[in-house]
């Protein structure tokens, strides 16, 4: 599951756990900060830095699995409903996908909300970004520390048992919660229930009343449980509770922390001091640049002329005409047929992998 | 001179404890009792009489975490549970839960063991050299990295039972520690526990079904019925009376059941009981006081054949050819190697063997939640790898351990017609199987009420209920007998009896043997992913190196009848019925 510790012999894994918490909090200090579109780049660095602890900490991104598509989700609809709403920075309009014209007093149009903006489009971006620069940490923390060493190391630093208590209740709720669940499912699957085969339809609309409710009543009374089970083991009896774990500050933590803060402190400078934000000016050329080059290229080899074509040829077919000429507007550079047409590809694809992974037959 | 005073002052004290739960019924009534240092105290009682309660009190769950009216006085080790706070009992007194799924308090076995200890500030080296030696005596030894849900039940059961032992408290409290163990784990749990007793003088309150073990060990025993001490003695005083043990649903040990029968039919046989001290508890017992009898000719052996088994059809319901099964975890485990296994029409199959050996791992097969890695699995003909579990599901019902993972409804009938809609049956098919089926397990007046307020015991039957409506052909039980008292596990297996005789085939998974002995007809033993042997009771009981290995010990008049062989016990006997029909008066 997600967020789980695995154990692995790595740098990080020896790490306090208290550094990682320093790395968290600063995190969250950092992203609270960013609220302008300039400060992209410097979530960008942070997230590369981040990045590079994964790697050291061997954390795979495939552990994250079902966190990334909840994401993925959120991060469609944010930029959906900024690109609509955000009206500040640049106003130009990449597709239209409704007319909703505010007006003035005099009859002119002030903002449309049918509107995709690239400034409403690059906030979304900024969002983004913020959220993936603290949930990206998250994994730093939880999957390469284990429970022992984290609540060891809260106790060292006097944090009160009743906050540990519901730390260490936390921590094994999540995959209580997830145990129980699977459990449900293989029970409700032996009476005939078969929630793979339904559709979404199906599932969002009767299939998940069997699951949820056991699970609800069923975690209402293991939490009960739970608190019984730590009480019984002597939970909180003394204050001096033993270390398992040699939870002592060693060289690796004391240059853990200095990267960390000297990190976070360098985009604090970028953030405030650094008047002419030359992050965002070296990213704002890298990526005009890479899109110069390639158009470069397109037009030197003349793919242009035959991407044309063929956007052509495809707003002739008669479905593809429709939806090609929505898309078909200012920024999308009247490539709109061919992107409605891989669109298309994928939903096809999408529908087809549904069906043909059904391989399963009915008995009898 | 001082730890004979020590002595006199009972560890745990219990005088006149009335107890009513919030908003809840009356637990508990006038309990009276004591323990001393080094006692170890048993206490039996059916599913749902207040033994969980009881062990509630003795460190201070109630009132801290559920709380409700309470007369009477408490005192452990000298503290008062409703004026010390839980955390400073918790030092003195621990309690392993009845529960395996929801004790885990960390993510893995080995600092499930630490934390206990650590959290009494014990000395590093000393936790250390306490979880190892729990993990041996428990035989979880090479499982310290894996997470709860890479375990089997009876596995989790032996952790929660380990880190009990880890902290090594003075007063330890065990809520049905063993109900899904293997006999043999089941044997050493109680033997440790004895020896802990013994040497370093802990005070142990022990609740639990199995009545051999508690016979063999407890100092003395305490029966509860409906909330009051119905008896309180050493066993010997307890297990003779049969009658009353009966009457609150407490089966005392198959051979203490069978003396008493003959105590009854054979005048004296009672007073030969008396001469060497007291009713037989045990098998050697039973065995040296028989052996007297028949030498004597006071008894004399008059062979009955047991019946034997109807005759099985040559259709073939489950099979599974070369089946090899390999958890895909970061560790990858072996749960089946190459298991070979037909089930034909109209058997009572059971599957047993030690923790972890794959039982259910094999069931899941059969019912497609797992796919074999290697090898093909088979229900009724057709290959489990390409069928949809939801069709499965027709063929095979499953009856779980835990009710509450599928009950869901607003009302028993609601319960059992959601199966059959999913089978897409017609209206007036599926309220003529509501009806069936509510007949069958008995719960016809019950068919309004919200599951969830059903005793465990009735939603079980709702459970069992809910699998029989779907008709199947097919009836697995995987552990029926877990945490149920005497009657609830002969009721379901009774069900399945009736199942069997209207053609059907039954698979069980059971750690009872006693159960096993005399519902099945067939056993698979199994050890370690493999099958070890597989045939009729009888004979498998008698084969002691499988026995041995697979962790299983034959049921009480088994071992009995083995050793009385040469007295003209043909046969391995399985039920006190078959064994009681062998005896008649001796001599003139
Ligand atoms: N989800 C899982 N992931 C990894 N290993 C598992 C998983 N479930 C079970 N195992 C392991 O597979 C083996 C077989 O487990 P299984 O549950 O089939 O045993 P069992 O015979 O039913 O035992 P018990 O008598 O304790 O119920 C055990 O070693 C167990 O630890
Ligand atoms: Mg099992």
């Amino acid at each position: 599951m997600a967020f789980e510790y695995v154990k692995k012999d790595t740098p990080l894994d020896r790490m306090s756990p208290l550094v990682k918490l320093l790395l968290m909090s600063l995190a969250l200090i950092l992203v609270i900060q960013c609220t302008k579109i300039e400060h992209i780049s410097i979530l960008l660095i942070w997230i590369i830095f981040g990045s590079l602890w994964w790697l050291v900490g061997k954390v795979e991104l495939s552990s994250l699995g079902f966190i990334l598509k909840l994401l993925s989700m959120l991060f469609v609809f944010l930029f959906v409903v900024q690109g609509l709403t955000y009206r500040f920075g640049d106003t130009t309009v990449i597709l239209q996908l409704i007319n909703f014209p505010f007006f003035d007093d005099h009859g002119n149009v002030v903002v449309n909300y049918g509107e995709v903006t690239v400034g409403g489009m690059m906030y979304g971006l900024l969002v983004m970004l913020r959220v993936i620069a603290v949930v990206s940490v998250i994994p730093i923390f939880t999957m390469t520390s284990p429970m022992t060493k984290i609540s060891g190391a809260l106790t060292k630093i006097h944090v009160p048992p009743k906050i540990i208590f519901m730390f260490i209740t936390a921590m094994r709720f999540v995959p209580l919660v997830q145990e129980s669940m699977d459990a449900i499912i293989e029970a409700q699957k032996t009476r005939g229930f078969d929630i793979d085969a339904a559709n979404m339809y199906q599932k969002f609309r009767r299939a998940y009343v069997p699951i949820i409710t056991p699970l609800l009543l069923l975690m209402f009374r293991r939490a009960m449980d739970l608190e019984v089970a730590i009480n019984a083991r002597a939970f909180g009896a003394r204050e001096d509770i033993t270390n398992m774990e040699d939870l002592s500050f060693k060289a690796r933590d004391y240059l853990g922390i200095i990267i960390i803060v000297g990190i976070f402190s360098l985009m604090m400078y970028l953030m405030y001091f650094e008047t002419t934000s030359i992050t965002w000016r070296y990213l704002s050329i890298i990526v005009s640049t890479i899109l110069t080059v390639m158009n470069g290229f397109i037009v030197t080899t003349g793919l242009d002329v035959i991407l044309q074509n063929l956007n052509q040829f495809l707003l002739s077919l008669p479905v593809l005409n429709w939806i090609g000429g929505f898309l078909n507007q200012n920024l999308l550079l009247g490539y709109g047929a061919i992107i409605a047409a891989l669109l298309i590809v994928y939903v096809v694809y999408k529908l087809i992998r549904r069906t043909t992974r059904k391989k399963k037959r009915v008995k009898r | 001179m001082e730890s004979a005073i020590m002595n006199e002052t009972p560890t745990v004290k219990v005088d006149n404890v009335t107890f009513t739960y919030e908003r809840g019924p009356l637990a508990l009534q006038e309990i009276s009792f004591e323990v001393k240092k080094g006692e170890i105290l048993g206490i039996l009682g059916a599913n749902g009489v207040g033994k969980t309660t009881l062990c509630f009190h003795l460190n201070g769950i109630i009132p801290t975490v559920y709380t409700g009216v309470e007369k009477g006085s408490i005192s452990l080790c000298g503290l008062d549970p409703w004026e010390t706070p839980i955390i400073q009992l918790a030092s003195k007194a621990s309690m392993v839960l009845q529960d395996p799924e929801s004790q885990f308090t960390t993510t893995n076995v080995e600092s499930e063991l630490f934390f206990g200890p650590a959290n009494l500030a014990v000395d590093r080296d000393e936790i250390l050299r306490r979880a190892a030696w729990a993990a041996k005596v428990c035989g979880i030894d090479g499982l310290e990295e894996r997470k709860p849900k890479e375990l089997s039940g009876g596995q989790k059961q032996r952790v929660a039972l380990a880190a009990g032992l880890t902290m090594l408290p003075e007063v330890l409290i065990l809520d049905e520690p063993t109900s899904q163990l293997d006999p043999i784990g089941t044997t050493e749990v109680f033997d440790v526990i004895k020896q802990l007793a013994n040497t370093e003088n802990m005070t142990i309150i022990i609740t639990s079904h199995k009545t051999d073990e508690i016979a063999r060990l407890a100092s003395k025993v305490l029966v509860l019925s409906e909330g009051s001490v119905k008896a309180l003695g050493t066993p010997r005083e307890i297990f003779s009376q049969t009658e009353l043990l009966e009457s609150v649903g407490v089966n005392p040990p198959a051979v203490t059941v069978l003396a008493a029968r003959m105590a009854k039919k054979f005048p004296g046989f009672q007073e030969r009981c008396d001469r060497i001290g007291g009713i037989p508890l045990t098998v050697d017992e039973a065995y040296l006081l028989l052996k007297d009898l028949l030498d004597e000719g006071f008894l004399q052996v008059e062979w009955k054949e047991p019946p034997a088994p109807p005759p099985v059809s040559d259709e073939i319901m489950l099979e599974s050819e070369n089946v090899t099964f390999v958890y895909p975890t970061r560790v990858p485990v072996t749960a089946l190697r190459d298991v070979n296994l037909t089930i034909h029409q109209g058997e009572i199959v059971a599957i047993v063997g030690q923790n972890g050996s794959g039982k259910t791992t094999l069931v899941k097969l059969f019912l497609g939640l797992l796919e074999a890695t290697q090898g093909v699995t088979k229900v009724e003909g057709e290959d489990v790898a390409e069928l949809t579990t939801g069709s499965i599901a027709k063929s095979i019902a499953l009856i779980l351990q835990n009710p509450d993972y599928q009950l869901f409804c607003i009302s028993v009938e609601k319960e059992i017609e959601f199966g059959l809609r999913n089978l897409g049956l017609p209206e007036d098919e599926i309220a003529r199987r509501v009806e069936q089926s509510l007949e069958e397990v008995d719960l016809e007046v019950l068919r309004d009420i919200f599951p969830f307020r059903l005793s465990f015991g009735d939603r079980r039957k709702v459970a069992a209920a809910a699998g029989i409506a779907m008709d199947p052909e097919i009836l697995i039980l995987d552990e029926p007998t877990t945490a149920q008292d005497y009657r609830g596990r002969h009721v379901l297996c009774q069900i399945a009896t009736r199942m069997r005789e209207k053609g059907k085939t039954i698979v069980m998974i059971s750690h009872d043997m006693d159960l096993v002995a005399q519902y099945a007809d067939r056993l698979v033993v199994m050890a370690e992913g493999r099958i070890l042997a597989d045939g009729p009771k009888r004979e498998i009981f008698g084969m002691h190196e499988v026995m041995d290995k697979a962790f299983m010990k034959p049921p009480q008049i088994t071992q009995l009848s083995q050793k009385l062989e040469s007295y003209g016990i043909k046969k391995n006997l399985v039920t006190v019925d078959e064994m009681f029909a062998c005896f008649k008066t001796g001599g003139a």
